[in-house]
C-alpha cells in the first residue's frame, strides 16, 4: 500500500511540473511586463529596463521557468505587482477560504446528492424519481453565478433572511455553498442513481431481501457499499471543480478567496498571482485526487488486494485442487 | 413467405440509422429540446426580423421598464428592449458554443486518433499532457487563457474550447484502441489501405457515437464556460449583448431590478438544459448500454 501511495506521489510530480510550464508559457506571452506593471507609465524606458534586469526579465525564456520553479521549490512563487506583497503569502492568506468553500459545497452535494439518488434508484419511475432526475437536468444546466444572483434577489434583497455577501457568520455562508454545491449535488445525484440501479439488481440484493432483512439495511448495508466507487470518484473530480468554481461564488458574494483574487489580479494584469493560484490549486486538486485513489482501496477490498502480497495459504493449495 | 420474412429482418438489421432514429424518436424530452435548439438557431439567424428593437436602441426616459405589452421582459439601465437584447445575444452564444466544440473536436480527434493508432511515444506524449491540462480546473485554464488573450469573441472561443479538447482526444483514444485491433482493420491494412484512409474510412466511422454525445454535452459547457468568463468581464464586454455579459452589467442593479439578471440567467439556462436533454438523448440512442 505504501508503494503505491509513494507512485502515485512521485506520478503527480510530472503533472505538476507540466500545469506550471503551461500557464509560465501562457503568461510569459502575455503582452505587458512586470517593470510595466510595477513602475506605470510614468518612467522612463531605460527606468523600466534596469527594473527588468534586476528582475532578470532579459534573461532567454527557458532560463526564467528555471528560475521561477526554484522560487517555487522553496516556496517562492514571486511577488504581487499590486501589493508587492509575497504571492505566497497573499495565496495562503486566501486559501483557506476557497478550500473551506470547496469542502463545504462538496460536502452539501454528497448528502443531498447521494440521499436522493439511493431514494431515485430504489423507488425508479416513482414521481420522486421523476422529480428528482428533472432536478439533476435542472442541476447541471443551471448557471451557478446565475443562481448566486438570483438567490441574493430572493432570500437577501425581497425576504432579507440571509444576508448577500461575505462571510463572517454561519449565515453569510448559506447562499454561496447552494449556489456552489448545486451543479455539483445534481452530478453526484445522476451518478448515485445511476450506480444504485445497477447494483439493486445484483443476485446477492435479491438474496439479502429472501433473507427477510429490512429494505434500508440491504440499501445501506449491501447495495451502497458496492455503488461506491463510481460515487467516491465523481465527489473527488466535484471538489476540483468546486476549487476552481469557486471564482464566480467568490465574485458574485463578494468573498475573500482565491477565486476571487485571481479575477482581481487578471484585471490589474498582476500574473504572478494568476500563475500561483492556478498551480496551487491544482496542487490541492492532485492532493485530493490522491486521497480519493487511497480511499479506493479503504471502500472496495479487490482494489485493497492488489496492493497486499498474496500470502501462500493453504486456500490457495485448495482452490488448486478445485480448479484441477 | 418466410423466405422473405426472412430478407426483411435482414434489411431492417442492416439500416442502423433508422434504429437509432427510432430510438431517439421515442424519446419526447430529447425530441422538444431538439424544437428548442432548433428555434433558437432560427432566433439567431433571424434576429433582425425577429426582435422588435435594435439591440443598442438606447431611450433613457424608458429605463427599467417591468415587462409589459410593449416590452416583454422590460427594459434595461439605458432603456434597451431586453427582449431583442436577448434575441441578438443568442447568435453570440450560440457562436460561442458551435464554434469552440467545432475546434476542440477537431483538435481531440486529430491527437485521440494520432495516441491511439500510433501508440508509444505519441501516445505517451499526447495522453501525459492531456493529464497536464486536465489537471487545472476547466474554468481556471479557460480564466487564464482568456487573461493570456485579452477579451473579445475570437479569443473567448479559444479560450473555451482548449480546455473541451483533451475529453475528446481521451475518448478517440480509448474508442480506437478497441477499434483497431479487429480484424476488418487487419483486412483492410493487408490489401494496402494507408493509415490516413484506415483510420478516416474505417476506425473513425466506429467511434463517431461517443464523439457525438460528448460534442453535444460540449455545447452545454461551453456556452455555460463563455457566459461566465463574459460575466468576469473576460469575454465579451458590453455593450454587446451576449447573455453574460448582460448579467454582468445588469448586477449593479439587482437590489432595484429583477428583470435585468433574471431574463438573461434564464436563456442562458434554458438554451444549456436543451443541450445537455439532446445529448443525453443522443447517448440513448446512440448506445442504450451507455444509459445513465
Amino acid at each position: 500500500m505504501l508503494r503505491f501511495i509513494g507512485k502515485r506521489i512521485l506520478m503527480m510530480i510530472p503533472v505538476l511540473l507540466g500545469v506550471s510550464l503551461i500557464i509560465f508559457t501562457m503568461m510569459y506571452f502575455t503582452p505587458g511586463d512586470a517593470a510595466d506593471m510595477l513602475l506605470g507609465d510614468s518612467a522612463t524606458i531605460e527606468q523600466k529596463e534596469q527594473l527588468r534586469n534586476d528582475l532578470k526579465l532579459n534573461e532567454p525564456y527557458l532560463v526564467q521557468y528555471i528560475n521561477y520553479m526554484k522560487g517555487v521549490l522553496c516556496g517562492n512563487l514571486g511577488t504581487s505587482y499590486s501589493t508587492k506583497r509575497p504571492v505566497t503569502e497573499e495565496l495562503l492568506d486566501r486559501f483557506p477560504t476557497t478550500v473551506k468553500l470547496a469542502g463545504a459545497g462538496v460536502l452539501l452535494s454528497l448528502c443531498f446528492g447521494v440521499t436522493m439518488g439511493i431514494i431515485s434508484a430504489t423507488k425508479q419511475y416513482s414521481i420522486f424519481d421523476n422529480l428528482a432526475t428533472s432536478f439533476s437536468l435542472l442541476g447541471v444546466s443551471i448557471p451557478n453565478f446565475w443562481l448566486a444572483l438570483m438567490l441574493i434577489i430572493i432570500f437577501a434583497v425581497n425576504w432579507k433572511i440571509l444576508p448577500p455577501s461575505g462571510l463572517s457568520t454561519p449565515l453569510h455562508w448559506i447562499l454561496p455553498i447552494i449556489s456552489l454545491g448545486m451543479n455539483s449535488t445534481a452530478t453526484i445525484m445522476r451518478m448515485t442513481r445511476s450506480s444504485m440501479l445497477e447494483v439493486v439488481r445484483q443476485d446477492y440484493i435479491r438474496t439479502a431481501r429472501a433473507k427477510g432483512q429490512k429494505e434500508l439495511f440491504v440499501i445501506l448495508r449491501h447495495a451502497l457499499p458496492n455503488a461506491l466507487i463510481p460515487i467516491i470518484t465523481v465527489a473527488g473530480l466535484q471538489f476540483g471543480r468546486l476549487m476552481g468554481g469557486a471564482v464566480m461564488a467568490e465574485t458574485v458574494f463578494s468573498i475573500a478567496g482565491i477565486g476571487k483574487l485571481m479575477v482581481d489580479a487578471i484585471k490589474l494584469q498582476n500574473y504572478p498571482i494568476v500563475q500561483g493560484g492556478v498551480l496551487l490549486i491544482a496542487f490541492s486538486t492532485s492532493i485530493v485526487n490522491l486521497i480519493i485513489d487511497i480511499l479506493y482501496a479503504f471502500v472496495d477490498p479487490r482494489i485493497r488486494s492488489q496492493y497486499i502480497k498474496p500470502k501462500k495459504t493453504q486456500t490457495a493449495g485448495k482452490g488448486a485442487v478445485t480448479n484441477a | 413467405m418466410p423466405e422473405k420474412t426472412q430478407a426483411e429482418i435482414v434489411i431492417k438489421k442492416q439500416s442502423q440509422m433508422k434504429e437509432i432514429m427510432g430510438r431517439f424518436a421515442k424519446n419526447k424530452m430529447a425530441i422538444l429540446s431538439l424544437g428548442v435548439i432548433v428555434l433558437l438557431i432560427l432566433m439567431a439567424i433571424f434576429a433582425e426580423q425577429i426582435a422588435p428593437y435594435g439591440p443598442d436602441d438606447q431611450d433613457l426616459s424608458r429605463q427599467f421598464t417591468y415587462p409589459c405589452k410593449e416590452f416583454l421582459f422590460g427594459t434595461d439601465d439605458y432603456g434597451r428592449d431586453i427582449l431583442s437584447r436577448l434575441i441578438y445575444g443568442s447568435r453570440y452564444s450560440l457562436a460561442v458554443g458551435l464554434i469552440s466544440v467545432s475546434f476542440s473536436c477537431l483538435a481531440g480527434v486529430v491527437l485521440g486518433c494520432i495516441a491511439g493508432f500510433y501508440g508509444q511515444l505519441a501516445d505517451n506524449i499526447i495522453m501525459r499532457i492531456v493529464d497536464v491540462v486536465l489537471a487545472i480546473p476547466n474554468i481556471l485554464l479557460a480564466l487564464s487563457i482568456a487573461a493570456a488573450l485579452g477579451p473579445g469573441l475570437g479569443n473567448l472561443i479559444v479560450a473555451v474550447g482548449i480546455g473541451a479538447i483533451p475529453g475528446y482526444a481521451r475518448i478517440v483514444r480509448a474508442s480506437i484502441l478497441s477499434v483497431k485491433q479487429m480484424e476488418y482493420i487487419e483486412a483492410a491494412r493487408s490489401i494496402g489501405a494507408s493509415d490516413f484512409r484506415l483510420i478516416v474510412k474505417h476506425i473513425l466511422p466506429n467511434c463517431l457515437a461517443p464523439i457525438i454525445v460528448q460534442a453535444t454535452m460540449s455545447i452545454a459547457i461551453a456556452i455555460l464556460s463563455a457566459a461566465s468568463l463574459s460575466f468576469l468581464g473576460l469575454g465579451i464586454t458590453p455593450p454587446t449583448p451576449e447573455w453574460g455579459s448582460m448579467l454582468s452589467a445588469g448586477r449593479a442593479y439587482i437590489r432595484d431590478f429583477w428583470p435585468v439578471v433574471t431574463f438573461p440567467g434564464m436563456m442562458i439556462m434554458i438554451t444549456v438544459f436543451a443541450f445537455n436533454i439532446l445529448g443525453d438523448g443522443l447517448r440513448d440512442a446512440l448506445d442504450p448500454k451507455l444509459k445513465v
